[in-house]
């Protein structure tokens, strides 16, 4: 019977040396103490190959290929809402401003004399040449929204406007991004 | 029960492109392990692997599933890091070995003077993993992916596009070097002891 090589060897090992040949070097090996060494050094060498420990990647390495892969993925709507909330701040404040000084109208004119009251004066003067030209086409309707607007049940439906208005909004601009990425990819 | 790796590919190709981190989860560590083998640098090996995943999920629907998973993308994980080292200028990997089947016929070598092996001391792991870290990619890639992944030859073939003699030569040749520097050391250790 012919001794081993050591591919043969290699193979007896990994299991893909050819049936009858593997039975001949496992009659040689079980004589062979050189012959069982070197088997010995072969699985050991392969152990310690497979048990060589894993080299891993950073922690952060499956968001950063689904950042790849998906890009919008982490802005979740409440990430959207509050990323755009500045210009939501700047909308408000800017419609908070109008409605006061709509309020406050030719009221809020009166005893005037720094420069941001004149401008208020010349502002109240355009507001009632305004007010004053359109009166006759909304004379009719102005009683009835006047009432509309002091009972209770109206001001529920200027809030309910008012909150419409506002999710219109926030709804407007979280679409268009949660959409436009979804048509992007 | 844990899902299989077509099951997420279907969820993925329907719209679920969530589910594919899962694939990512399941495979990376074992995929880095090999690109840090080729490459011998980390952040290569990182970089390599994240457009590799990128790639493979792009080219998930011509998954033909004739393959697993598995196979498919450490194909895709051995190409991007065979570029790698092109634009290195140093990739040996898919140069093709002349046959040589004497060498694999190589007798086992009658070392008169045997050193004590221990075989499942730390030592031995040490410097096994150190002869592997210092050894040519085209023997480390495939060394890699026959004992860690456990692929077959015809894995390796289809990974690779090697012809299977060379599979072969390379992966005697890797086992021969660390034998070689596992019983060097051991003997150098010896004479230490004896001197």
């Amino acid at each position: 019977m012919k001794n081993p090589t050591m591919q043969e060897l290699m193979e007896y090992v990994d299991g893909t040396l050819q049936p009858l040949r593997y039975q001949e070097v496992e009659k040689l090996i079980s004589t062979s103490p050189k012959l069982q060494n070197e088997i010995l050094l072969l699985k050991s060498m392969r152990t310690a190959v497979q048990n060589d420990a894993l080299v891993f990647p950073s922690k952060k390495f499956t968001s950063h290929v689904m950042k790849e892969i998906i890009p919008t993925q982490q802005e979740s709507l409440w990430f959207q809402l509050v990323k755009n909330s500045s210009n939501m701040f700047a909308m408000v404040l800017v419609l908070s401003m109008i409605g006061i000084v709509l309020a406050l109208g030719p009221a809020g004119t009166k005893n005037n004399s720094n420069l941001i009251t004149k401008s208020i004066e010349s502002y109240s003067s355009t507001y009632n040449s305004v007010v004053e030209s359109f009166s006759h086409w909304t004379k009719p309707y102005a009683q009835p929204i006047d009432h509309i607007a002091k009972s209770s049940s109206g001001k529920f439906l200027y809030l309910g406007l008012a909150a419409f208005f506002i999710f219109m909004i926030v709804d407007g601009v979280l679409n268009k991004k949660y959409f436009h990425a979804r048509i992007k990819h | 029960m844990k899902t299989t790796d077509s099951e997420i590919i279907r969820r993925v190709i329907n719209g679920d492109q969530r589910a594919y981190a899962e694939l990512v989860d399941r495979h990376k560590d074992k995929a880095m392990t090999l690109a840090v083998r080729m490459l011998k640098n980390r952040s290569e090996a990182e970089e390599a692997l994240q457009d590799a995943f990128v790639r493979a999920y792009r080219a998930l629907p011509s998954f033909e599933r004739k393959s697993t998973f598995s196979t498919w993308f450490y194909r895709i994980v051995f190409n991007v890091c065979s570029s790698t080292l092109n634009k290195r200028g140093s990739n040996n990997l898919l140069s093709i070995d002349i046959e040589n089947d004497d060498e694999l016929k190589t007798e086992i070598p009658s070392d008169d003077d045997e050193p004590d092996i221990e075989l499942e001391s730390k030592e031995f792991s040490e410097i096994v993993r150190r002869e592997i870290s210092v050894m040519e990619e085209s023997y480390s890639s495939i060394l890699t992916m026959f004992f860690l992944q456990e692929m077959s030859y015809e894995e390796i073939i289809s990974v690779t596009g090697l012809p299977l003699g060379t599979v072969k030569n390379r992966l005697f040749r890797a086992r021969m070097q660390l034998r070689t520097a596992v019983l060097r050391h051991f003997s150098e250790m010896k004479q230490m002891v004896n001197a």
